[in-house]
């Protein structure tokens, strides 16, 4: 008895905007040309932005910084089809989507300098800090998805997760949820091709990541993540499908990690430069520049004025974040509960005193304030 | 200024790197971010960016040399005040304050300041103060208040013995003597209570309670309720052992520790038992009354083993290591049982009891003590001493004139540090536990001086600096403060020798003991018209005799006639001493 | 300790007073939901939430896929949106998958967005063994939870407590991991009022009061202590007393002091491995606060440090009275 095909489909990829700048016509989002030059600048400012860090990072500056470069489309566009109500969650590699959420990047220099008080998010955003353990955000996005969908608010949950993170069990349990309870969320697979030293190649035998949506009976995409009218057409689609109810949206971006998984990584040590300079070659940023010159839209005056924007922009954060004043160990106690327990006030204590032992009595009046209430 | 550019750590945890080229050379002006020197570390080569704008002034290390992180790259001169430091501290703010003169409070927990604490019934609490050098525990003499009086400040309210004297105590405060916290005879610890006090002038509040004990010095501090249950009161499990060991009943035993603890000493000294021998310190494991025993026979507890339950010391165990009584002699002066004590005298069938305490135990336990330790041996000599009486009476008018009265003392002494100089060992100690004779450089003189309240030895520091003058100012001022009982502890303490000028009482030979833990002492005995053949002929002469008692553990019979012959040959020819 | 006892009380088990509590936090605040294995329909294998799901439907009373790190992730979700889910993970066993979200996430996220967001949820699972269960399904995990900044432990004993408990659970702005003590769902009977009330968290019960030792113990080892307590009374003349300690993070340590201090002596009974326990932390804070008032060593009374046998052999693992009795008396006579 011949077998039965019982399922069946197909895998897509989203391609708009061709890295010589040619476009395919049919398929361009209705945006305006505001939006179009607001991607095209958050790109180049984060870019400018992730090269003065590692910098930093160089000259003792900056504690470990993970660079977006190369993959400032897929991380910049999705947000803008977003409300800043709705939640936003990324990888911990999010330079560019907090930026493009309207975060003062002073904050994320001060995050990699291990101080707590770089999460520090716009008021009346949605967005929430990543998390360092890879995957373990997917379930609670999920959860915040139904959340919105409980409350009937029509909000939608976006999240990111890497190539390297579509292997963990969170994911699956996330999707599984998702799609049974159809939850308005979207989940991006940022996959750049490497996971520190492992290629994409070795994550997964699936011939595409987008593929996995099948698996859970969701809508699944691939888009060339390089591509800012392909991400944004994508997420724009998969917003409007979770709005309405529909369910959630798996979008596979394919991008490529051009800088080392941090500054405290070699990638010479694993992969070869001749893929590097052909990712190099499909850069998102020249293209939009080539696209958007194109529409007469920009041009080399307006390039030079946004280089010297940009430099100063940078100068004033980089100033902002070493201007900050010492935190207050003291600090560390708040914010662990509602109120703090009496085991917590009197560890508290203890602290004050082994400032003062280390300080003297005045100490407690040189450290800066304590932020946040205790008990 | 100059900028000092230290190798950052660069890459989570490096150690060093290597200086691979340099970009830059001395003299060259940078800018800011400008790459100055390629440096590879454990996982890369990378390039290092200048912190800042600037002209190099320096560069640390050739290509190929190792270099440390957070040791210097690169040295740069900049402008002004320059920006922030490339070092990862952001701020401009300086580092918390070090510069506190005064000591940075230690970690607050339990730091217990030696103030006097609330008593149980809200009173003034006076704590024995350390009143000798870090005295650890004095030993109350007697009691010039009791219960009830009003006292003023700084009137005497007691007496206790020190190592070497007994010191008057101040009352601290004017007020009412509510509690006397021990008794005559009993020990007390430096900075545990003596004294609770009512109606303090200015003080804290609340009189003390009616029922607080009368009459009785014996009175211990009563806490406000009676202690009915095991965890009324606080102790430590040590504590609570010793005390069951002892057959103590803990509840019963006032505590003097922080809060009301209960501390050993409280429980060793409950119900007024004999304390435990002089000078160990160490915690004892033997029953208050085979500790009276021991300090009747004589015998240091520290050196007995224990055949009882967990080491404990038994009867047997005391009177095995106790002295042999005199065969047929008259009965040791320490009768076979404990020495029972009563606070004030008594009379009764012809004899007179008298307390066994102050001076008079110090005396004896120090004897007892220095006979037990030192291997003693008295050498004895003659000394003519016609020739010094000759040259002292000469040096009368001199010494009057210094305001000094010489007699032939400042001489002994004198000859003396001229002697010990030769024969360090007469001027040493032996630390037997260090394994170890210490010989002093130093000569500390002890003259012993019978005072109305004891024998005492007050010492002169470093004899051998003054001149018989001097000599004599010194003698005098310690006899004269000995008399009005106003020497310092400090003089009876850190003596290296001992002099003993029995003679102008009386008596031949004598043989002094040993000033343990000094190693020699030296007798003066009487000094008397006696023919003596020399020169050919008989004369009569100023003769007097010298008894050396001396430790045989650390100097032998010849070092001794070698170092009297030495110090009489000094006495003979007493020019030598001026 | 207890809020006024209204007048109406009925005779119910322990797993009936969960019942309860969890349909009154459902019927006064729309934000509760339930969300669970077998929840829904089934009414919970211990039939904890049973009827739940026909009164208030398929959308506060949820049947889950079977998936802990979805449970848990999904109620941290949920709760930090704002809502108040009460999260079920079948057996204390199957535990160890939430860790992840327990450890890195539960305790944390209130501080790591410096106070913006909290997780106001609850993680109920049964908990400790005597049932005759497969593996995995009797086990005391406590110590690690209560290892866990940020979080709250409770364990009731009692059926007042329990519904008491939950009721203060659901009204807690701090994550907490409720523990319902399976052999009492239903041998644990007892009067417990009818409506609202709560028992608040982090407050020991004094089950009876005593002078010559203190027994300190949670869960269903409470019931275990008063079997040897009425043990050591009647063959021994001593007088216990018995502490329940009902919130075990953040610890009642006012009342546990009080008590060894005033009777001296102290057995803690629990049913995990003694090693590394949450009775071994009890042990170390009284030696710290109150050595001075010991007459004895703490004893601690807990399972081997084997993993659980299967059951035919579990009464030699989880302690029993005798264990206690022995443990107390030794301690009695030190």
């Amino acid at each position: 008895m011949a077998l039965k095909t019982v399922a069946t489909f197909d895998v897509q990829r989203l391609e708009i905007l061709s890295p010589d700048g040619s476009y395919d016509k049919a398929l361009l989002p209705k945006v305006s040309n505001d939006l179009l030059l607001k991607m095209y600048r958050l790109m180049v400012q984060i870019r400018a932005f992730d090269e003065r860090a590692i910098l930093l990072q160089r000259s003792g500056r900056l504690g470990t910084y993970p660079m977006i470069t190369g993959q400032e489309a897929t991380q910049c566009i999705p947000p803008l089809a977003l409300k800043p109500t709705d939640w936003v969650v990324p990888t911990y590699r999010g330079g560019g989507v907090y930026f493009a959420r309207g975060m003062q990047m002073r904050y994320a220099l001060l995050y990699w300098a291990g101080d707590d008080r770089g999460t520090h998010f716009p008021d009346g955003n949605k967005d929430m800090i990543f998390s360092i353990p890879v995957g373990t955000h997917l379930t609670q996005v999920m959860g915040l998805a139904w959340g919105e969908k409980f409350k009937k608010t029509k909000g939608v949950a976006l999240t990111y997760l890497g190539d390297g993170t579509s292997s963990k069990g969170d994911l699956h349990e996330a999707l599984t949820f998702a799609g049974q309870f159809k939850l308005p969320a979207i989940y991006i697979i940022e996959n750049n091709h490497w996971a520190i030293s492992v290629p994409r190649s070795r994550q997964s035998a699936s011939q595409t990541l987008a593929q996995k949506a099948w698996g859970y009976g969701v809508a699944g995409l691939q888009v060339d993540g390089n591509d800012p009218l392909a991400v944004y057409a994508a997420t724009a689609e998969a917003v409007a499908r979770a709005r309405a109810g529909e369910g959630p949206t798996l979008i596979e971006c394919e991008t490529y990690r051009l800088g080392h998984h941090t500054t405290a990584d070699d990638a010479t040590r694993y992969r070869a430069d001749k893929e590097v300079e052909m990712w190099r070659k499909r850069d998102p940023i020249s293209r939009m520049k080539k696209f958007l010159t194109g529409k007469k839209l920009w041009d080399e005056k307006k390039e030079k004025k946004l280089t010297t924007e940009t430099r100063s922009w940078i100068d004033g954060e980089v100033k902002a974040y070493e201007e900050f004043p010492n935190p207050n160990p003291l600090d560390m106690f708040a914010n662990n509960y509602e109120h703090a327990t009496p085991a917590l006030i009197e560890q508290r204590a203890q602290l004050e005193e082994l400032l003062k032992f280390k300080g003297g009595a005045k100490i407690l009046t040189e450290l800066p304030p304590v932020e946040g209430r205790f008990p | 200024m100059n900028f000092e550019f230290k190798l950052p750590d660069i890459g989570e945890g490096l150690v060093e790197g290597e200086i691979v080229k340099w970009f830059v050379k001395v003299g060259d002006t940078v800018a800011e971010h400008q790459p100055i020197a390629s440096v590879l570390t454990d996982k890369a080569e990378v390039e290092i960016p200048s912190p800042k704008a600037g002209k190099v002034v320096k560069l640390f290390g050739k290509p190929g040399e190792k270099i440390k992180v957070h040791s210097p790259l690169a040295t740069f001169e900049i402008a002004g005040n320059g920006g922030p430091a490339a070092a990862p501290a952001k701020a401009e703010k300086p580092a918390p304050a070090k510069a506190e003169k005064t000591a940075p409070a230690k970690a607050a927990v339990a730091v217990a300041a030696p103030a006097p604490a609330a008593a149980p019934n809200g009173g003034f609490v006076f704590n024995l103060p350390d009143i000798g050098e870090g005295l650890v525990e004095g030993e109350l003499v007697k009691w010039n208040v009791k219960v009830g009086d009003s006292v003023a400040e700084n009137q005497p309210i007691a007496s206790v013995l020190t190592d070497k004297a007994e010191v008057e105590i101040p009352s601290p405060k004017t007020g009412k003597i509510a509690v006397l916290h021990a008794k005559p005879g009993q020990k007390v610890k430096v900075h545990s209570p003596l004294v609770t006090y009512s109606g303090v002038a200015g003080g804290t509040a609340a009189a003390a309670k009616p029922s607080a004990p009368a009459a009785a010095p014996a009175a211990v501090a009563a806490p406000s309720r009676p202690a009915q249950r095991q965890t009324d009161v606080s102790a430590t499990p040590m504590v609570r052992k010793m005390a069951k060991d002892m057959g103590v009943d803990i509840t019963l035993v006032a505590g003097t520790g922080p809060e009301g603890r209960v501390l050993e000493n409280d429980v060793k000294n409950f119900k007024g038992s004999p304390t435990s021998p002089a000078g160990t310190g160490a915690t004892v494991n033997a029953t208050a009354a085979v500790k009276a025993l021991a300090a009747s026979l004589g015998v240091d507890l520290s050196r007995v083993t224990g055949t009882g339950p967990g080491g404990r010391i038994a009867e047997g165990d005391v009177r095995a290591l106790a002295p042999a009584a005199p065969k047929g002699g008259r009965p040791a002066a320490a009768a076979a049982g404990p020495i029972t004590f009563t606070p004030a005298g008594t009379a009764s069938q012809g004899e007179e009891k008298l307390p066994f305490v102050g001076i008079r135990r110090k005396i004896a336990e120090k004897m007892a003590q220095s006979k037990r330790t030192v291997a003693d041996v008295t050498h004895v000599d003659e000394c003519d001493m016609t020739a010094l009486l000759a040259l002292r009476d000469e040096l009368k008018p001199v010494a009057a004139a210094r305001g000094v009265k010489l007699t032939f003392l400042p001489f002994i002494i004198k000859a003396l540090t001229k002697s010990l100089a030769e024969f360090p060992g007469f001027n040493s100690s032996l630390d037997e536990a260090a394994g170890e004779i210490i010989r002093k450089r130093y000569y500390n003189i002890g003259i012993a001086v019978s005072a109305p309240q004891g024998l005492v030895v007050p010492n002169i520091k470093g004899a051998d600096g003054l001149d018989l003058f001097g000599l004599a100012g010194a003698v005098s001022a310690l006899a004269e403060k000995v008399r009005s009982n106003k020497i310092e502890v400090a003089a009876l303490q850190g003596g290296t020798f001992t002099i003993t000028n029995i003679g102008p009482i009386g008596g031949l030979y004598a043989n002094p003991i040993v000033n343990h833990p000094e190693v020699a002492i030296l007798g003066l005995m009487k000094l008397r018209k006696t023919p003596v053949y020399r020169d050919g002929g008989i004369f009569i002469r100023d003769m007097m005799n010298l008894c050396l008692s001396f430790d045989h553990r650390v100097v032998d019979g010849a070092d001794a006639a070698h170092f009297m012959n030495t110090l009489i040959r000094h006495l003979e020819n007493p020019r030598t001493l001026l | 300790m207890r809020t006024a006892a209204p007048a109406k009380t009925r005779t119910m088990n322990l797993v009936t007073a969960v019942n309860e509590a969890l349909d009154l936090a459902l019927a006064a605040d729309k934000r509760v939901l339930l969300l669970g294995e077998d929840i829904g329909r089934n009414g919970g294998v211990f039939r904890a939430t049973e009827g739940l799901w026909k009164k208030y439907g398929e959308e506060r009373v949820v049947d889950t896929p079977l998936a802990e790190i979805g449970i848990m992730g999904a109620a941290v979700g949920l709760a930090v949106n704002g809502l108040k889910p009460i999260a079920e993970i079948q057996f204390d066993g199957f535990m160890p998958s939430v860790f992840d979200q327990v450890v890195c996430h539960l305790g944390r996220i209130r501080s790591r967005s410096r106070g913006k967001l909290s997780v106001p949820l609850i993680l109920r699972a049964p908990h400790g063994g005597l049932i005759h269960a497969p593996e995995h399904h009797s086990e005391s995990p406590e110590a690690y939870f209560c290892h866990t900044p940020g979080i709250k432990v409770v364990v009731p004993s009692t059926p007042y407590d329990a519904k008491g408990l939950m009721l203060a659970a659901v009204q807690s702005p701090d994550p907490v991991i409720f523990f319902e003590p399976k052999l009492l769902y239903r041998s644990a009977t007892g009067e417990v009022p009818s409506g609202h009330y709560t028992v608040e968290i982090g407050k020991a019960r004094l089950v009876q009061e005593g002078n010559d030792l203190t027994m300190l113990t949670w869960g269903a080892m409470t019931v275990t202590c008063q079997k040897a307590a009425a043990k050591l009374a009647a063959e021994d003349g001593a007088s216990v007393e018995i502490i329940d300690l009902r919130t075990l993070s953040p610890l009642d340590l006012e009342t546990i002091l009080a008590s060894v201090s005033k009777t001296g002596r102290c057995v803690i009974a629990h049913e995990a491995p003694n090693t590394g326990s949450w009775a071994a932390e009890l042990s170390a804070l009284i030696a710290e606060r109150a050595l001075l008032k010991l007459l004895a060593p703490v004893e601690r009374v807990g399972g081997w440090d084997i993993r659980m046998p299967l059951f035919r052999l579990e009464q030699y693992y989880i302690p029993d009275a005798d264990r206690v009795v022995l443990a107390a008396r030794k301690a009695l006579a030190f």
